[in-house]
């Protein structure tokens, strides 16, 4: 193409590899699905802002919701590193609150669609007198609104247009390492923002001190317990089996409750059928399984004593003492960001904060190795951070 | 995908093998027909990205491995390719049927058009075979002694196809085929 100069308007990207050539017209290849229309400005109003929570926040939280507060008033970007589940979200209502009474343009980003659905019913019922907006792939008539929830993949819809943006799970995957939506995010900034995250990496906390921004800790709601580190035992297919029933009796005894992930769903009947004639009370569910939802109330509700699941179960479920088993963990469609989530399962309750989590598998390959490597190093920074905490 | 654009071998090897040719052999009432591509969800996100993103970098991924081959099987034939909707055409700059298959350097014939403008998506089997009866031909001109090849990006019922042959027909070519890019697989 020789040289040339072509910045992406829209993107700003200008690597020759991703620019495309239409009856000779530069055209940007990297942000090319990203194109719909743009959000109508709309002017500033003063609005009556009541937000009503069933709970109280606890000391810390409202103590972080403060700092939140005031550094927004004072024009400083935040970070608020706490871990999944401690509460994160309810830290940002009363900055919310504050922005949108003051008639700012407020919006709220997660990478991923199924949370900012689940987001945005929380805020529908927590901002009762305002409007929400819930924007994703698909989703995407109504554009404005007092607070707009949306995909960061929807971010191009609104340059320069938010005076508070938070985002929230940038450490998830679509986002992290993703160059367009790491320009979108700055590009629909006009004011600050609050960036949350559970396992932030060293580097990037450094780089956001840096620009000056500020960062937040929340461990008090969280155990302070390290990740459960998975166990591996590398054994052929058959003597997999054994070892998963092995494992569901010890565990069965000891009255904990058990996942057994498998990779496909023709595996995952295979499993329960042959375990099913040893050990009774269990069940499985898959992604065509009838009645999921049922099944997985009645295993949160101690009517079902073990579980057997593909990868439906991966994300978004909380049990009290539940311990994991992977089986045949070496299959493909097992990535190590999935392990990790897999993992992460375990011990998300206070009260039972520790759990186990086994890998049955026919050999080490990368993807478990990285896993392992991953919660290891999460764990050091974790115990690093405390020891600077306190 | 980035690595489309490397102009000495287009596609590269880890993109390529996301791709799943399958060369399938069918007939089309007496008329031989050949599929290249299976329409699963890799073939349908790269056309989508095609049609709807309009990326025409894309056009020469689907048949650059085989293009040779296509060319020497199809020498003597000259291609018809399926209409679509003028202000679809228009808005993209491009008609992706035609940059698809312009990399076999075949002569190209765009004598068919849409009476009227309609999603084929939005429709059924039978209304899509009530919608055939709005292809026209844009020339009388006879095809007498020549040898035609329809093409199509997906081949789904069929009805499109079939309509193009009838009217072909007419015009008295000498043999028809048909070379689809993709066909849906129905159980």
């Amino acid at each position: 193409m020789g040289a040339f100069s072509f910045i992406c308007p829209i993107c700003g990207n200008s690597d020759e590899n991703t620019i495309g050539k239409r009856n000779g017209k530069y055209y940007c290849r990297k942000c090319i699905s990203f194109r719909g229309q743009e959000a109508a400005s709309t002017e500033e109003q003063e609005k009556d802002v009541v937000w009503n929570l069933n709970y109280e926040l606890t000391e810390e939280q409202a103590r972080l919701s403060e700092d939140l507060l005031s550094n927004y008033q004072k024009r400083i970007n935040s970070l608020v590193y706490a871990v999944c589940g401690s509460g994160k979200t309810e830290i940002t209502l009363r900055v919310i609150a504050y922005a949108l009474s003051k008639g700012k343009k407020v919006g709220f980003t997660v990478p991923r669609r199924d949370v900012i659905i689940e987001l945005c019913d929380r805020f529908r019922n927590i901002f009762s007198k305002n409007t929400v907006a819930l924007v994703y792939g698909g989703n995407s008539k109504i554009l404005t609104a007092d607070l707009i929830c949306c995909t960061t993949h929807q971010l191009y819809r609104y340059p320069r247009y938010f005076d508070l943006l938070i985002i929230d799970e940038i450490d998830a995957f679509p986002f992290q390492d993703n160059e367009v939506l790491n320009t979108f995010f700055r590009r629909s900034v006009k004011g600050n923002y609050i960036m949350l995250s559970a396992t932030p990496s060293r580097n990037f906390i450094d780089a956001f001190k840096k620009e000056g921004g500020h960062v937040l800790e929340l461990f008090s709601r969280f155990h302070r317990y390290p990740l459960p580190v998975p166990e591996v035992f590398v054994l052929p297919k058959i003597i997999q089996k054994i070892k998963c029933y092995r494992l569901i009796k010890e565990y069965l005894k000891n009255g904990k409750f058990i996942f057994v992930f498998t990779p496909t769903i023709k595996i995952c009947e295979e499993l329960f059928d042959s375990l099913n004639f040893f050990i009774r009370g269990g069940n499985y569910v898959h992604s065509k399984r009838k009645n999921r939802e049922r099944i997985i109330k009645d295993f949160k509700d101690k009517k079902i004593k073990y579980l057997i699941t593909t990868a439906v179960l991966e994300r978004g479920v909380t049990i009290k003492g539940l311990q994991v088993i992977v089986f045949q963990a070496n299959h493909n469609i097992y990535s190590s960001d999935s392990l990790i989530q897999i993992a992460g399962r375990v011990g998300r309750k206070k009260e039972e904060p520790e759990g186990k989590v086994i890998f049955l598998t026919n050999e080490n390959n990368v993807e478990i190795e990285k896993c392992i490597r991953t919660i290891e190093g999460a764990n050091k920074n974790l115990q690093n951070l405390f020891k600077t905490h306190t | 995908m980035h690595i489309f654009f490397n102009k000495h071998y287009c596609v590269c090897e880890k993109c390529e093998n996301k791709l799943h040719p399958l060369f399938l052999k069918f007939r089309i009432g007496n008329i031989d027909a050949l599929a290249l591509y299976k329409y699963d969800e890799e073939i349908r996100t790269l056309l989508y990205q095609l049609k709807g993103c309009y990326d025409i970098e894309l056009a020469e991924v689907f048949l650059d491995r085989f293009k040779d081959e296509l060319h020497l099987l199809y020498h003597d034939y000259y291609l018809i390719p399926a209409p679509s909707s003028k202000s679809d055409d228009e808005e993209r700059e491009f008609n992706h049927v035609q940059v698809i298959f312009k990399c076999l350097n075949l002569p190209m014939l765009p004598i068919i058009e849409k009476a009227f403008d309609y999603k084929q998506v939005e429709l059924n089997a039978k209304a899509r075979k009530g919608a055939i009866r709005s292809l026209k031909l844009n020339s009388k001109k006879s095809l007498y002694g020549k040898k035609i090849l329809i093409i199509d990006d997906v081949y789904t019922t069929g009805a499109t196809v079939l309509g193009m042959i009838e009217l072909i027909k007419s015009l008295r070519p000498k043999k028809i085929k048909v070379l689809v890019m993709s066909k849906t697989y129905l159980k």
